[in-house]
């Protein structure tokens, strides 16, 4: 299908005493898994409100399936929500919370005992032996399955999940993030997916806005996101990273640790060079930079080894194969490529 | 010895009610000697007449405290954001002050309004005193309905009316049962509101008390006694068997 499932044009939502989102652009495609990726309080909960309709934007305008929608009220929208504490009906069975939107729409008895079998089908529910059971008989996994077959029983346009995974344990979340794809890909839906958390943005998603303090910060697929970082907060907050401050002098980069080559300047004066733990080689001198470094302490993360490196009084954190063999306190010589460091104004 | 916790209070009722209710008893049945001529003497018109007094008092009372207390309490546990704590303080605020204070103080404004010994003046005494246990329970099940499942429904296309039908009423039920509980019975034996407020207007609980005070009969009042608490009794089983049954 062509075009875009939801379509935000310089939305802005403001509480009482503060801007909880402020001039945000955004165009999800149609099947895309797109996950707005921030900390707690940046606002990406109101972004997903202003979508499903339970929140008015102050300016800008909202488009669901091209078609305006930035003032109709949530019930006339047909989204899908799964919300962050499920919000499941504790005094309707599986089979009656599946099938409430349904009833709600007058749909036909036997059209809705048909849809609801088939989406609790979908999410690996067996409809036989769990439609009559009551919610509070469900364990938490389970009931995630029920949020989300409710929310796909109305073929919604696009479905949202607001921090769904949060209160799963790590074992049962890695389960879940696989059926989410698992069921993305069966219902072939629009899926707007929010959290914190970076490894499930990364993993699970076609592509991340990536939000902060209520303003967007960057759009783009995992790599792009993880390689590219657009701004400092991005390079912050995605994965690790090591930031060296440094000043511009001949073409070069002056900084803490010796002289830096970068393969790129903006025309700044005062910079931060960013470089990812895992792009610093140690003991290779086949490198742009290399600089000479002793080893303050070495921690073993499975299959890597996490390295904290001083160079003169500058800490640096690099992350290597655990093949390589380092100790504490041992002199290494350690460096990067010129492509692989990121440049970003002080 | 996992019992001791639950016993000063079980001694505290044995010797305080159950033990007063089975001297009730006894002279129900015509104590020192035995007979059923009490129980006879009730069947009479005049105190069916005030059964149903009492009975439509206390509904009324009810169902106004519930008409005037469901909609506060939405509003309090779904709307009233920061002020959700004061408005609490306020409606639990008259229970600071003594019942019968209250009653009195009730009287002064009655009186130039020309209601006092009137039914509306019993009703407005008894919806005044009676509203925060309405309240309270009612506030007690609604906040815990909570925002994201009314916004549930709303994102699932149920219009606010059908919300409020389908998942907000349900899932109150709880709130309106004990509200009705908490509000009817003591509201059926009520003798303070309607002596104080009523003048001529008899309840079981007035006539109980004349009964026992003004006539020394303590044979009848007893009489009186074992059947409201039998009737009582009944009521609230049947509620309560129905309220079971009751899919709102």
């Amino acid at each position: 299908m062509e075009g875009f499932a939801v379509e935000l044009d310089g939305v802005s939502k403001s509480y009482s005493n503060f801007e909880a989102v402020r001039d945000i652009k955004l165009k999800i495609r149609r099947g895309e898994f797109f996950s707005i990726l921030g900390p707690s309080g940046s606002g990406k909960t109101t972004i997903l409100r202003l979508i499903a309709g339970l929140l008015y934007p102050d300016k800008g305008s909202i488009r669901l399936m091209g078609e305006d929608v930035t003032f109709v009220p949530a019930y006339k929208r047909n989204v899908g929500m799964v919300f962050q504490d499920l919000a499941l009906f504790p005094h309707l069975n599986v089979f009656e919370n599946v099938a409430y939107g349904l009833k709600v729409r007058k749909t036909p008895e036997e059209e809705i005992k048909r849809k609801v079998k088939e989406c609790l089908e979908i999410v690996n529910l067996d409809p036989e032996k769990f439609g009559k059971r009551k919610i509070n008989q469900l364990s938490g996994g389970q009931q995630q399955r029920v949020a989300i077959a409710r929310a796909l029983a109305i073929e919604p346009s696009v479905l949202l999940l607001d921090e769904p995974l949060g209160s799963l344990d790590l074992k049962l979340r890695q389960h879940m993030m696989s059926e989410l794809k698992r069921i993305q890909k069966t219902v072939k839906t629009t899926l707007v997916y929010v959290t914190h958390d970076q490894s499930e943005a990364l993993i699970m998603s076609d592509r991340i806005a990536v939000i902060n303090q209520g303003s967007l910060e960057q759009i783009g697929t995992p790599a792009e996101i993880y390689e590219n970082p657009a701004t400092k907060f991005v390079a912050e907050f995605i994965g690790e990273m090591n930031f060296i401050p440094a000043e511009v002098y001949n073409g070069g980069l002056i900084s803490e640790i010796g002289y830096i080559k970068v393969s790129n300047l903006n025309g700044a004066k005062r910079v931060l060079v960013a470089i990812r733990p895992e792009k610093i080689k140690i003991g290779c001198r086949n490198l742009d930079n290399v600089y000479n470094a002793v080893v303050e302490e070495v921690a073993y993360v499975g299959g890597f080894l996490s390295v904290k490196a001083r160079i003169n009084d500058f800490c640096l954190k690099c992350l290597t194969s655990s093949d390589l063999r380092v100790e504490e306190n041992q002199k290494v010589e350690l460096g990067w490529r010129a492509d692989d460091a990121i440049i970003f104004e002080a | 010895m996992r019992h001791f916790l639950a016993l000063p209070a079980i001694i505290y009722l044995l010797v305080l009610f159950y033990l007063p209710f089975l001297i009730t008893l006894l002279y129900s049945f015509g104590f020192p000697g035995f007979t059923l001529k009490h129980y006879s003497e009730i069947l009479d018109p005049l105190y069916l007449k005030v059964f149903i007094n009492s009975l439509i008092l206390a509904s009324i009372t009810t169902v106004l405290c519930f008409i005037l207390a469901y909609p506060l309490s939405y509003y309090i546990a779904l709307k009233a954001g920061k002020w959700k704590n004061f408005l609490l303080l306020l409606v639990i605020l008259p229970f600071w002050i003594s019942f019968l204070l209250r009653t009195y103080a009730i009287m002064t404004l009655l009186t130039p309004l020309g209601l006092m010994f009137t039914f509306p003046a019993v009703v407005i005494g008894m919806v005044y005193d009676y509203l925060p246990f309405m309240i309270l329970p009612l506030y007690a099940s609604l906040e815990r309905v909570g925002r994201s499942q009314i916004e549930a429904s709303y994102v699932l296309g149920a219009k606010p009316s059908q919300t409020f039908l389908k998942i907000t009423l349900p899932l109150s039920k709880s709130g309106i049962f004990a509200g009705v509980l908490l509000v009817f019975i003591p509201a059926l034996g009520e003798f303070v509101v309607p002596t104080m407020l009523g003048g001529t207007y008899a309840t079981i609980g007035t006539i109980t008390w004349d009964l026992f005070l003004r006539y020394h009969n303590w044979w009848k009042g007893s009489a009186l006694s074992v059947v409201y608490m039998a009737l009582v009794l009944l009521a609230i089983t049947i509620y309560i068997k129905r309220s079971e049954r009751i899919e709102l």
